[in-house]
């Protein structure tokens, strides 16, 4: 037998395509057709066929010159407290092991994942046991928790992780034929999980479908969390990670956001990109950048520079059809559905811009939320200031932390955009802002010299990494400087910091005096709201002094009726209460008075408290229940009902109501 | 390897990438050798580059998946303004040739220097690999893989990408915007050729 010429091969060659796309019964047939025709050719034929049958035999070329991992037959070994049994998997990161527990204390199945040694690296295993360590700490329903990470004696490290059986959502979804706010109630199920980690700094970096199993029972848990930033030296990401992810299939990463390409950096913004694609796809049926074969450099080009098409838009009459009967629904339906406010809030997870789309998951699942409470949502521009307002003023009452002080920053970042939407020459102060927003995240995730610090940075850490960075910062964007002091201010009284409120006031009122003249509104502004933080604060003898030049600047200005004037006029109220009952009463009714003028202002339910409040001071309790009762009115109507107020409202108008000994009407409202 | 081979290999950085691959590849694609030359140490020279990076980034020897590095080789490069590629699917094909030559130089130095060598390129995802590399084995897969290339150059590269880069038919078919199945054929056809060359050569 001899090597084939060149000559030989190109008269060979479409005839071995030909044969090669027959089978064995076709080609036999084919055969002996040429056999009659070109009995040499046919013969040549067939001896390469056979050689072709020989060396598929003999496995000719299918394993490529590389170098195997040193773990297999690894069944019955002890890893930690677990012993192997089989292995039920391998990717990109290693092989996968079922395992159950080798002390036979309690039954629990256990999934270890072997990674290969170098993605850690020499000196790694420290770093890789402390990361695992706190990643073990993140406990929450919906997550599949991490028993135990570390190295075998071989070197060889591990995680040991909650064993989950499920199915992809996708997939659930599909086959359960989940209409589009079953999916979304499922949906916000994973938003909390991711939500949970967010608020402890944790990134997933990776959420695809295989990473979210339902199980029969319809929860959800989220597996691999934290998991591709523990894989990474030294805190580098990008390309390296996400290819190797996604090696072993075809690359494919749909859902990869445009940080991850470009080597930018990843906060939690990269985790609401990622969610978005799978919102997308729970929706729609269809990957944002479309469900065609497409090459790699394709997929780069679409996920950084094409804007996917909204998701009403995939959804057509003719090819919407199995889509929509997945979903309990018909394509116009399905359509109309989608169109608005579901389409606004996709595309929002979905921008390019990280501090373009929600901040948060918490974020995206407000958001949701009010969808399917028919409530206006964040992602539609017009309805951002008015609910920003009510978030902030909402959050006073919450639970604070770091999640929801990400959130309430970028509230007002919103706040800044939208007010940008309205007066171009604004931009310049959404982008200020947007910048400094930026730079906290970044002081504080990827760009920590030790992880392990920026995992453990609390709410208050971040604030003060904000107040320290904002004295040299924005120095030439006062407007966007002034909204941030506030923010940051607020937050400071929220968490019970007054001396920290009050020295962030104080820089705010110097700021609005030397930007807008020492007589100016937003002086007076500032100053309630210095006047406001210095009650908690040690330096509370100046409150008097400060609201009083606050309520002198607004009497030079003629404003009498103003939103401002009335809560200036309840900080009064609020400060004479310890020294001067009269005045107290009198700012207070001049409160009221302000806010009745103002119709539909919630405020008001607050003056009113603070008045009814101070009545029975004044030996006129009598007179406080009526308020009380307009008080619970007004915050019922305009906060809806429950709301946070209501119960302190209701609280006190019982013990009013009681102090009257009016035993009945008491015990009907502490009932 | 062929003897001008392994030389304009061995010319590490003589070229530098900013002399505009894409010129190099046009040239290279006329039958220019010498632009050929150029081009292959050019993309030696970044690869290897890159494969020294990710070494120093993890801190210890490094495995390494083959497809990564083409890939960010890839990325990397056409985000540079200066090197628009003709296409993906033929930097593709020039940059798995220089692998299999990057390949061949691995195995030839660990069996030198026992294990002294620079970096290795292994494959984590493809653990069910059996054979450990053979330096004079894979010389002779090389050596056909030339032959073949001279005859059919879309099959010998289909061979670099699948058999030294461990590209799946799924992500070769996807670069040369070709049906899987297809791939497959063709690669059928490859292996007929070289496993008649190697046999041929084992008989002599």
């Amino acid at each position: 037998m001899s090597t084939l010429s060149p000559e030989n091969w190109s008269t060979l060659s479409p005839y071995l395509d030909k044969a090669l796309t027959l089978s064995q019964e076709e080609r036999e047939r084919w055969l002996e057709a040429l056999r009659t025709q070109n009995p040499d050719l046919a013969k040549q034929l067939q001896e390469l066929l056979n050689e072709h049958q020989a060396l598929r035999q003999e496995a000719f070329l299918e394993t490529g010159p590389l170098m195997p991992l040193p773990n297999a037959g690894l069944a019955g070994q002890i890893i930690g407290a677990y012993r192997l049994v089989s292995r039920i998997g391998h990717g990109g990161m290693g092989t996968v092991w079922l395992a159950e527990r080798s002390d036979g204390r309690f039954e629990r199945k256990a999934a270890v994942k072997f990674l290969s040694a170098a993605l850690i690296g020499h000196g790694g295993e420290e770093r890789f046991k402390r990361e695992g360590a706190i990643l073990g700490r993140l406990s929450h329903p919906n997550t599949a928790e991490l028993l135990d990470a570390g190295v075998t004696s071989t070197g060889q490290p591990y995680l040991v992780l909650e064993y989950i059986e499920g199915e992809p959502i996708d997939q659930y979804c599909e086959a359960r034929r989940l209409d589009i706010r079953a999916r979304i109630r499922l949906f916000l199920d994973v938003l909390g999980a991711v939500a949970h980690a967010h608020a402890n700094l944790i990134i997933h970096r990776d959420i695809k479908p295989s990473n979210v199993l339902v199980s029969k029972d319809g929860s959800v848990k989220l597996l691999d969390f934290g998991i591709a930033k523990l894989l990474e030296g030294g805190g580098e990401q990008g390309t390296a990670t996400l290819l190797t992810h996604e090696s072993g299939s075809a690359f494919t990463p749909l859902f990869a956001a445009p940080e991850q390409l470009t080597n930018g950096v990843v906060t939690t913004a990269t985790d609401v990109y990622e969610l978005s694609v799978l919102l997308y796809l729970l929706m729609t049926g269809q990957y944002p950048v479309g469900s065609g074969a497409q090459s790699a450099a394709d997929l780069v080009k679409s996920i950084l520079e094409i804007e996917a098409p909204r998701a009403s838009s995939v959804i057509t009459s003719e090819g919407g059809m199995i889509a929509a009967q997945n979903r309990g629904s018909s394509p116009d339906k399905l359509q109309r559905q989608l169109r608005g406010d579901l389409d606004a809030i996709i595309r929002k997870g979905l921008r390019k811009q990280p501090s373009q789309r929600y901040i948060t998951a918490d974020a995206l699942a407000e958001d949701l939320r009010r969808y399917l409470a028919g409530e206006p949502v964040i992602a539609q521009p017009e309805s951002t200031w008015y609910r920003t307002k009510k978030f902030l003023v909402r959050r006073r009452w919450a639970v604070f932390s770091v999640a929801s002080i990400v959130v309430a920053l970028a509230a007002g970042l919103g706040t800044a955009l939208w007010q940008a939407h309205i007066a171009r020459r604004e931009s310049r102060v959404a982008t200020a802002m947007e910048g400094f927003l930026e730079d906290i995240f970044r002081a504080n995730s990827s760009y920590q010299d030790d992880p392990v610090k920026a995992r453990e940075t609390t709410a208050r850490q971040l604030l003060d990494i904000g107040a320290r960075k904002i004295d040299q910062e924005l120095v030439d964007v006062p407007e966007a400087k002034l909204r941030i002091l506030d923010t940051l201010g607020t937050m400071y009284s929220d968490l019970g910091l007054g001396d920290e409120a009050v020295a962030l006031r104080r820089k705010r009122v110097d700021l609005a005096r030397s930007r807008y003249g020492k007589d100016s509104s937003e002086v007076a502004g500032a100053l309630t709201d210095l006047g406001s933080a210095l009650h908690q604060s040690s330096s509370v003898a100046e409150r008097e002094g400060v609201l009083l030049e606050a309520k002198r600047t607004l009497d030079k200005q003629g404003d009498y009726n103003s939103r401002l004037r009335g809560a200036l006029c309840i900080q009064l109220a609020q400060h004479y209460e310890s020294s001067d009952l009269q005045k107290a009463v009198q700012y207070s009714r001049q409160g009221v008075d302000v806010y009745r003028k103002l119709s539909g202002e919630p405020m008001l339910a607050e003056a009113l408290y603070e008045e009814a409040l101070l009545l029975p001071m004044v030996g006129q309790s009598r007179q406080a229940e009526p308020l009380l009762k307009e008080t619970i009115q007004v915050s019922a109507k305009l906060e809806g009902d429950p709301n946070v107020s209501l119960a302190r409202y209701y609280a006190y108008l019982g013990q009013t109501q009681q102090d009257l000994t009016e035993f009945a009407a008491a015990e009907d409202s502490l009932r | 390897m062929r003897e001008s081979q392994r030389h304009f290999l061995s010319r590490l950085g003589a070229v530098r990438l900013e002399s505009n691959l894409s010129s190099l590849i046009a040239a290279a694609e006329t039958g220019e050798s010498t632009a050929t030359e150029a081009l292959f140490s050019a993309l030696y020279a970044e690869l290897h580059g890159m494969a020294k990076r990710e070494l120093a980034r993890r801190g210890g020897p490094s495995t390494l998946s083959v497809t990564t590095l083409l890939h960010e080789a890839y990325l990397n490069m056409a985000s540079r303004d200066d090197a628009a590629f003709p296409d993906r699917a033929r930097f593709m094909g020039y940059a798995a040739r220089v692998m299999r030559g990057l390949i061949i130089d691995h195995a030839r130095n660990r069996q030198a220097q026992k294990r002294g060598g620079q970096f290795e390129i292994t494959s984590f995802e493809n653990e069910n690999v059996g054979h450990p590399a053979d330096e004079r084995e894979l010389q002779r897969i090389s050596d056909a893989l030339d032959e073949l290339g001279k005859v059919d150059r879309e099959l010998a590269e289909f061979v670099d990408l699948k058999f030294f880069c461990g590209f799946s038919f799924a992500e070769i078919a996807a670069m040369r915007s070709l049906s899987e199945r297809t791939v497959q054929r063709k690669w059928e056809k490859a292996r007929i050729y070289l496993h008649r060359e190697l046999r041929a050569d084992l008989q002599l």
